[in-house]
């Protein structure tokens, strides 16, 4: 029983330990709260189709990003975006999607992520993910991590389908744009799995 | 990703309960700063958003390139398109590993050195294999049975080789690498595939169906079944060592909100031909289930599963039944900005039962063993391009204690395309049945004993590694090895009257290599990937050995092998890809050097129709990568398959 109570208590100890000794350094921001900043500052670099639904809010939609949506929660009510009150919507069902200006569909969602991307695929709706698989799920906007900072990938194709115009200033942040149609390579070559000892095969679009 | 779980013996409860107080704490301490942190971070510009730093998260494919370690992943694209049909014949795509064909269902694989040297008893024993989360190693010895171990290629994700230790995360075993494959989600397998094929050496079929249940459900099947044929000998005439097998199984998985399950399992059944002993034949089954609750920064995964197998030789009536029950906890979430936790425990238990026929002798023949182990690693961002990363993993086996495995790596992000890292580590293989229990007769006496003190093999290894990116088409992965080695494993004689010969552990002595590899994007539709890897060992006796065997038993293993690989897409419809190796002489016993070369090329006929044509060891009528004393040699084999999928 000695050996159980030693393993214990380097257990915790380990994570007091770490705990203080490191606690007190220069400060990193939660990926929840970036992400949750990047989905608002997004709407300002897209335009959508007139025949997109006008309503009265800017309504923001998440599904499976709980601390994102957490996020968003606390900031939209403050802000207005395209001149209209900004709101946050948790999502489940496509049916859900009705006046919907973005989707962010998390890491943790799956089966019903699926449905819902095919679905607001169709729709004047900005599609975002966080897919280690990238682009290929078929959404306008990847966010990828990239060493500490979290950034993003754009398939121009994708906006395209959607009917959305995506203003150059994205596009020059954005860690990777795809351009091509992925026509038929997508229906070839869906089994790529993103990797990253890969070198991307699209053209890079270089932050220093 | 393996750990186990014993509430009575690691007074779980009481850790749980201890951790959940700490995290409690954390989470009120962690997040009210947060929505402060989102109210300035809407402030910022696209572009000053792309460049702040947040607190690292390691659980998905992208982060394994900042992963301070020699890691290679073999990715389903590079299985599929190699047209490799057998788990060790996908393992020869990393180049890190050591990879041997000894018979048609039998290999020697190793990282770093330590493979096999069969006419001593000495087998590849210092890496771990997982298959989704299963140990698929044999307890009793330490090896894998590499031809009981099976997967469907069109459904593998990735495969991720970790040369090097890997003890803190995987545990017991991981001493000179960790091999882990991963399956697909089932989620990402919907509808049906369909593979036949033949050629002069196999011939193959499988078979998958895949969908949804209900919105938030997914399965699949599977099921596949191959003959094998006969290695040549030298002569030409066959080595009678084929064999065919049969295989199903199955994967299901269930989403809510953030809580996620999984069950899968597997049964096979297979019968070998071995030339001048008995006729083996194997099966076995496996089921595990997984619930996992993810966050933002969090992630809780509790498994379990067992594991069923058993080998026979009918004829002679040498058998073993192995029973393994396995239960793990990990949890992993972020303590404050700057660090990323994560901790598990876990326990395994073997139950196994032996038929001992002839000269080699489990005593006892039937016997549980109890393995445990408790961890822990934090991974601290030291400001915003530096990362130390210190983890302890405490392991008890049945037959040395505990042992502490301590893991300490940094790794620095030079730039967005530069990875620098160096790391600590110290692994051990633990004593096994074979180790401690065995007996070995001539002519009914005991000739060599297992040793009841028999102490763990253990390393302490040293590596520096860069990774980066060159340019917009070229990534690079180089990294340099030192390993100090002790208690390795020896023949000692009994005192005065010298037999019965007994294991002991009077070996130690030093290794050190260097592993590279790099993928060129040469247009865009031909790529290159060339890897290499050299090892150099220095081995002595320690004081008090018998010498006996030399320290070659150690392993019969090359100094250096090198690959290249070459993937060519014509339009969209044909690949032609290659695959050249070369494997340097082994010492003793001797075996020449080698290059060998395989190739395919598949023509998409339809979207849901592929055609392919591959040949294997291409460069010789057949030749010969382990000098056993069978002398089996490898025949040039081709292969002719249809995929269909809809």
């Amino acid at each position: 029983m000695s050996s159980s109570v030693l393993a214990r208590i380097a257990l915790v100890c380990l994570v007091c330990a770490f705990g203080s000794a490191w606690g007190a350094a220069e400060p990193a921001y939660s990926p929840a709260a970036v992400k949750a900043a990047f989905l608002h500052r997004f709407a300002s670099y897209i335009e959508w189709p007139d025949t997109a639904a006008s309503t009265d809010a800017f309504t923001i939609a998440v599904t499976g990003a709980d601390e994102v949506a957490d996020q968003l929660e606390q900031l939209l009510p403050q802000l207005k975006i395209q001149n209209k009150r900004a709101q946050l919507r948790r999502v489940e069902a496509p049916e859900d999607l009705a006046g919907v200006r973005i989707l962010y569909i998390g890491p943790t969602a799956t089966q019903r992520a699926r449905s819902l991307l095919a679905a607001a695929s169709k729709l004047p709706i900005l599609t975002i993910t966080d897919d280690a698989r990238g682009l290929a799920s078929g959404s306008v906007i990847n966010f990828v991590q990239v060493g500490r900072n979290i950034r993003f990938e754009v398939s121009l194709p994708a906006a395209e389908r959607s009917k959305l115009r995506i203003d150059s200033g994205l596009l020059s942040v954005a860690a990777r744009v795809e351009e091509q149609p992925r026509a038929n390579a997508a229906q070839k070559k869906s089994y790529l799995a993103y990797s990253t000892d890969r070198p991307p095969r699209y053209r890079e679009r270089g932050r220093s | 990703m393996i750990r186990i779980l014993h509430p009575s013996r690691f007074g779980l409860h009481g850790a749980l309960a201890a951790s959940a107080l700490l995290h409690a704490g954390i989470l009120v301490a962690a997040e009210a700063p947060q929505f402060a942190q989102v109210q300035e971070l809407s402030r910022m510009s696209l572009e000053e958003l792309a460049n702040v730093e947040v607190t690292s998260v390691s659980k998905s494919a992208q982060s394994l390139s900042a992963a301070p370690a020699a890691i290679y992943v073999i990715t389903r694209d590079e299985i599929l398109r190699s047209g490799v049909s057998s788990v060790p014949e996908a393992l020869r795509l990393a180049p890190n590993l050591q990879v041997v064909q000894v018979s048609a269902g039998s290999y020697a694989i190793t990282a770093r050195g330590f493979g096999d040297k069969r006419e001593v008893q000495t087998q590849a024993n210092k890496l771990l294999i997982l298959i989704d989360g299963r140990t698929v190693y044999s307890p009793l010895f330490s090896g894998v049975f590499y031809d009981a171990q099976d997967i469907m290629m069109e459904d593998v994700q990735r495969i991720e080789v970790i040369s090097g230790p890997g003890a803190t995360l995987w545990g017991a075993n991981a001493m000179n690498g960790v091999i882990n494959i991963i399956t697909r989600s089932s989620a990402d397998t919907p509808g049906a595939v369909l593979r036949a094929g033949g050629g002069n050496q196999e011939a193959a079929a499988s078979a998958r169906y895949g969908g949804a249940l209900g919105e938030n459900a997914s399965y699949r099947v599977y099921a596949k079944a191959f003959d094998r044929a006969s290695l040549d000998l030298e002569d030409g005439s066959s080595a009678r060592d084929h064999w065919s097998k049969a295989q199903g199984g199955f994967r299901a998985e269930w989403a809510a909100g953030r809580n996620s399950w999984t069950a899968q399992g597997d049964a096979y059944e297979a019968e070998q031909n071995v030339l001048g002993a008995s006729d083996l034949s194997f099966s076995g089954s496996n089921v595990l289930a997984r619930w996992q609750r993810s966050g933002e920064s969090s992630q809780l995964s509790i498994q379990a599963y067992f594991d069923h197998s058993e080998r026979e030789a009918p004829s002679d009536g040498a058998a073993f039944e192995l029973d393994t029950y396995d239960v793990e906890i990990q949890h992993s979430f972020a303590l404050g900005t700057r660090h990323r936790i994560v901790w598990g425990a876990g326990k395994r238990r073997h139950d196994y039962d032996i038929e001992n026929v002839g000269a080699l002798q489990f005593i006892p023949a039937h016997r549980t063993l109890d393995l445990g182990n408790v961890f822990a690693q934090d991974s601290i961002a030291l400001n915003g391009s530096l990362e130390l990363t210190v983890g302890l993993k405490l392991e008890d086996n049945p037959y040395s204690g505990w042992s502490a495995m301590p893991d300490v790596r940094l790794s620095w992000s030079a730039s967005d395309s530069t990875l620098l890292w160096a790391a600590a580590a110290r692994a051990i293989r633990s004593p096994t049945p074979f180790d401690a229990e065995v007996a070995e007769l001539v002519g009914g006496t005991p000739f060599l004993v297992g040793n009841p003190n028999f102490r763990s093999e253990k390393v302490t290894a040293y590596e520096l590694g860069y990774r980066g990116q060159l340019g917009s088409t070229v990534t690079l992965s180089v990294s340099g090895f030192y390993g100090a080695y002790d208690d390795l494993r020896t023949v000692e004689v009994t005192p005065v009257v010298v037999l019965p010969l007994m294991w002991g552990n009077r070996m130690q002595g030093d290794t050190y290599g260097v592993e590279g590899w790099a993928n060129i994007q040469v247009t865009p539709w031909w790529r290159l990937s060339p890897g290499v890897r050299s090892l150099h060992k220095d081995l002595q006796f320690k004081s008090g050995a018998s010498g006996l065997l030399g320290v070659e038993q150690a392993g019969n293993d090359p100094s250096w092998s090198g690959q290249l690989k070459s993937f060519m897409d014509f339009g969209h419809d044909l690949t032609l890809d290659a695959f050249l190796r070369y494997m340097s002489e082994l010492p003793d016993p001797q075996q020449d050097a080698y290059f060998e070369l395989s190739a395919r090329l598949a023509w998409d006929v339809s979207p849901s129709l592929q055609l392919a044509v591959s040949g294997f060891n291409l460069l010789h009528d057949r030749h010969t990568e382990y000098p056993s004393p069978i002398g089996e040699q490898i025949p040039r084999s081709f292969f002719v398959e249809l995929r269909w999928r809809r």
